[in-house]
C-alpha cells in the first residue's frame, strides 16, 4: 500500500521559499497570486495491508521524522 | 582529557574542529562515525558543523535516526559535557536534547560572515573560563533562524539557559528579529542542567593557522574546561 503525506509550515511560521516563489512567479505573468506556502509531499510504500495500522504508523513516522511539531503540520492525504 | 567528535555523512566541520581542538593540546581527539554503537571513552563530546545528511527534511532531522544517537542521548542524560556547533546544535534540537528548531534564513542567502556574540551566562562549566564579554566568531549557515515558542523563550531567559547572543560592537544584544531578520538574537543555548551547549557560530574557524582572529581558541578552551 501507499500513503501520501503533506508536511506544511504552521500558519505563523515564516516561509522564505514561498515568499521568493510569490515574487518570481508573479513576475512571470501570474500577478493574481496572493501567497504561496511551500511544503513537502511524501509518498511512502509499506508492506502492511491494514489501513488502520498504516495510518497509525504513518502518524508515528511523521511525529518522529517527517515533521517538527514546533513548526510543521501534517496531513495524511491518502492511504491506498 | 578524551575528546570525541561524531562524524555524519555531510559533516564537513569534522576536520576543522578536529584540527582546532587537537592544536589546543589539552587532550586526545577521536572521530567516531554515526554508524557505530559506541562513542568509546570520552570526557567531552562534540557534534560538528556541516550539513549532516545534506539537511534533508530539516537540518539534523535524519541525523537523529543514526545508530549513535542512543549514546549521544545517554551522554547528555548522564551530564557529560556535550557541545553542538552549527549543524551539531541543529541535531541536538532535533533530538529534543536542546529546545527549538531552525528555519531557513529569511534572506534565502548563505550567511558566511564574522559576527559578534556576547556571553549571556558566564556562570556555567562552558563559559566560566571566558575572559571577555564579547567574541567575534564566523557564522556559516543556510538554516540560521532559530525558532522557539514564546513560552520556551521566556523559560530559557528565566533559567539562564541562553549562552550567547548576537550583539553589536558595544556588546549590546541585537533586538530579536533584527539580526538578519532572525526571529531571535539567541546564538547559543544550554540544556536545563547546563551540561549540554549548542551554538550556531563556529569557534573552530577562529583559531591560529586558520584566521587572524583567535577568539575561537579562547572559547574552545573554556568550553573544554581548560581555560
Amino acid at each position: 500500500m501507499k500513503a501520501r503525506v503533506a508536511v506544511k509550515f504552521k500558519p505563523d511560521v515564516p516561509d522564505p521559499v514561498g515568499r521568493a516563489c510569490v515574487q518570481q512567479i508573479s513576475r512571470s505573468g501570474f500577478s493574481e497570486i496572493k501567497d504561496i506556502r511551500v511544503g513537502k509531499f511524501i509518498e511512502i510504500e509499506l508492506e502492511s495491508a491494514d489501513r488502520d495500522i498504516i495510518a497509525s504508523r504513518i502518524e508515528q513516522m511523521c511525529a518522529k521524522m517527517f515533521a517538527n511539531s514546533l513548526i510543521e503540520d501534517v496531513e495524511i492525504i491518502s492511504v491506498d | 582529557m578524551k575528546i570525541a567528535i561524531v562524524s555524519y555523512p555531510g559533516s564537513h566541520g569534522v576536520d576543522p574542529l578536529r584540527r582546532a581542538v587537537t592544536a589546543l593540546g589539552v587532550g586526545e581527539v577521536s572521530v567516531v562515525s554515526d554508524r557505530t554503537d559506541s562513542l568509546g571513552e570520552f570526557d567531552v563530546l562534540f557534534l560538528p558543523g556541516g550539513a549532516s545528511y545534506a539537511d534533508y527534511l530539516r537540518p539534523g532531522a535524519l541525523a537523529k535516526a543514526s545508530r549513535i544517537s542512543g549514546q549521544i542521548k545517554k551522554a547528555v542524560d548522564s551530564e557529560k559535557r556535550v557541545i553542538g556547533i552549527g549543524n551539531g546544535f541543529q541535531i541536538l534540537c532535533e533530538m529534543d536534547l536542546l529546545p527549538g528548531v531552525f528555519l531557513q534564513n529569511p534572506s534565502m542567502h548563505l550567511l558566511a560572515e564574522e559576527t559578534r556574540v556576547s556571553v549571556a551566562n558566564p556562570e556555567t562549566i562552558f563559559t566560566k573560563g571566558l575572559k571577555k564579554q564579547t567574541y567575534q566568531l564566523p557564522l556559516a549557515c543556510w538554516y540560521g533562524n532559530y525558532f522557539l515558542d514564546s513560552g520556551t523563550h521566556q523559560e530559557l531567559e528565566e533559567e539562564g539557559q541562553i549562552a550567547l547572543r548576537y550583539c553589536d560592537s558595544y556588546g549590546d544584544p541585537i533586538p530579536d528579529g533584527e539580526f538578519h531578520n532572525f526571529r531571535s538574537s539567541i546564538a547559543g543555548v544550554f540544556n536545563r542542567k547546563k551540561t549540554t551547549l549548542g551554538l550556531l557560530p563556529h569557534p573552530e574557524r577562529a583559531v591560529p593557522g586558520v584566521s587572524e582572529n583567535h577568539d575561537g581558541m579562547e572559547m574552545l578552551l573554556s568550553f573544554l574546561g581548560a581555560a
